[in-house]
């Protein structure tokens, strides 16, 4: 009798655990499966406030969005018409996130034409976006942007998040207030901002621009025929390669700038360091002078015919200059 | 005659002439009649001028970020019509300013890099006021720091008059 009533007992429990468990692995998310025809170079606008975002360029022309809402939004709103698409996740005016909420929030994949323009917003979670060739314009707050293949016109700014990029081209801008920029393989003209954030890039790029107020840079690039550099406390280490006359221009308040050119470089160097600044100068033999008045440093010479030039100053950092 | 002929007809006057009557006699009374002619009005205004002067810079001073302030008497112009200027816009945005964007918590110490980073280069002005490229690093700090108030920051909208 005892080992019958022990059965039961034992059966309830486990059916009690069982439900239990399917009650809070419950899914309450909406599930989202779109698909529309679109030209292929449509003007697509996406808002996504949270989630896992991943947006893939097809070949057809179609727009398609599969997958599962955040939990906490209401709805979601898809119009598409006259080559402009625009998807919006609603969410309730007030929303709270934590941790937990990553549980359930949104995943959502799009896929759109390789020649459209996209722009997408979002607050929390990561966005991947992969092979858009119209242009991409992407931003989020608290995520990081994973972008491959992205060319014509691509800017993806964070506040919090890590950028990362590969083979972008075109005119790029890469902006993050706080998280790290990595780039690799990009081409064209590039820019990188950064506030607290560092920079590493591997760059072909024609152009390059690199600005960081605390954050440091560390670039390797290839056949860059025009850099800029500013920074204010960071430290900025660049290797200039496969450019015989570059043309670099570059400033520090009290951050360092270290610049490694070809051995046969050809340029005019005029290398400055206002109050309290040092030049370093393994290029040449050349040595920099103090000013007769104040306690300004200067250096300049030339290598070469003196085709490029190299313009780089500070006020309170150092400056070296170095052969790769 | 140029310079040069004038230095060599100077150098060759003897170096100890010595005048052919006492000459300070006759100077002497003529600078004791000039000084009644001054009017003591006159004293009065330029003393309230110069200290209304005083007052007014350094109350500009005092609104600035900056150095230390025994120098700042001989602050350029072209360094101080920067700073009228951003100084005014910053406070302006700060002052319209309701709420603080997502993920700007520390947007106020950033605002202090700025500040300590805009007083290094001031330091370097002293040395070499109107240095063209230390304005353009002043002006290029102050320009980052008031884009950054603008994305970290959310504005009320100007209100129309």
């Amino acid at each position: 009798m005892q080992t019958v009533s022990k059965t039961w007992v034992s059966g309830l429990a486990a059916v009690l655990l069982l439900g239990i468990s399917q009650l809070a692995l419950a899914d309450d998310r909406q599930s989202v499966n779109e698909n529309r025809s679109v030209s292929a170079n449509e003007k697509i606008y996406i808002e996504v406030m949270s989630g896992e975002i991943k947006i893939n360029a097809v070949s057809s022309g179609k727009f398609s969005v599969v997958g599962k809402l955040d939990e906490k939004a209401t709805g979601y709103t898809l119009d598409s018409k006259d080559g402009f698409t625009r998807f919006e996740m609603t969410m309730p005016r007030q929303v709270n996130y934590n941790w937990k909420d990553k549980v359930n929030a949104a995943e959502l994949s799009f896929e759109v034409p390789v020649g459209s323009s996209v722009e997408f917003k979002g607050v929390n979670g990561n966005v991947t976006v992969m092979g858009i060739h119209g242009s991409s314009q992407i931003g989020t707050v608290n995520g990081d942007i994973t972008a491959t293949d992205l060319r014509n016109e691509v800017a993806l700014n964070t506040v919090n998040g890590e950028i990362k990029l590969k083979g972008g081209s075109g005119k790029v801008e890469l902006s993050s207030v706080n998280g790290k920029i990595d780039d690799e393989g990009s081409s064209g003209r590039i820019s990188y901002d950064v506030v607290n954030g560092k920079v590493k890039a591997k760059s072909n790029a024609d152009e390059i621009s690199v600005s960081t107020v605390n954050g440091d840079a560390e670039l390797e690039l290839n056949g860059t025929k025009q850099l800029k550099l500013s920074t204010v406390n960071g430290e900025i280490d660049a290797k200039l390669r496969g450019v015989a006359q570059p043309r670099v221009s570059g400033s520090s308040v009290s951050g360092d700038i270290e610049l490694k050119l070809e051995t046969n470089v050809s340029a005019r160097f005029d290398i400055k360091a206002s109050a309290g600044g040092d030049i370093d100068n393994k290029l040449t033999s050349d040595k920099a002078s103090k000013a007769k008045y104040g306690p300004a440093r200067s250096l300049q010479f030339s290598t070469g015919s003196g085709d490029g030039s190299v313009e780089l100053s500070t006020v309170s950092g150092d400056i070296e200059l170095d052969k790769l | 005659m140029n310079e040069q002929q004038l230095d060599k007809a100077i150098s060759a006057l003897a170096p100890d002439i010595m005048p052919e009557r006492d000459l300070w006699a006759g100077i002497e009374p003529q600078l004791a009649e000039r000084s009644p002619k001054v009017k003591p009005v006159l004293w009065h205004w330029a003393t309230a001028a110069m200290l209304g002067l005083a007052c007014l810079v350094s109350w500009q001073l005092a609104l600035l970020p900056g150095t230390s302030g025994s120098t700042q008497a001989s602050m350029p112009t072209a360094e101080l019509m920067l700073l009228q200027v951003y100084e005014t816009q910053k406070a302006k945005q700060l002052s319209q300013t309701v709420a603080i964007a997502e993920g700007f918590d520390n947007w106020q110490q950033q605002l202090q890099v700025w500040d300590q980073a805009i007083a290094q280069v001031r330091h370097a002005l002293q040395f070499y006021p109107d240095e063209p490229q230390l304005l353009a690093q002043l002006q290029s700090l102050y320009q980052q720091q008031l884009a950054y108030i603008q994305r970290a920051t959310l504005q009320q909208p100007l209100a129309m008059s």
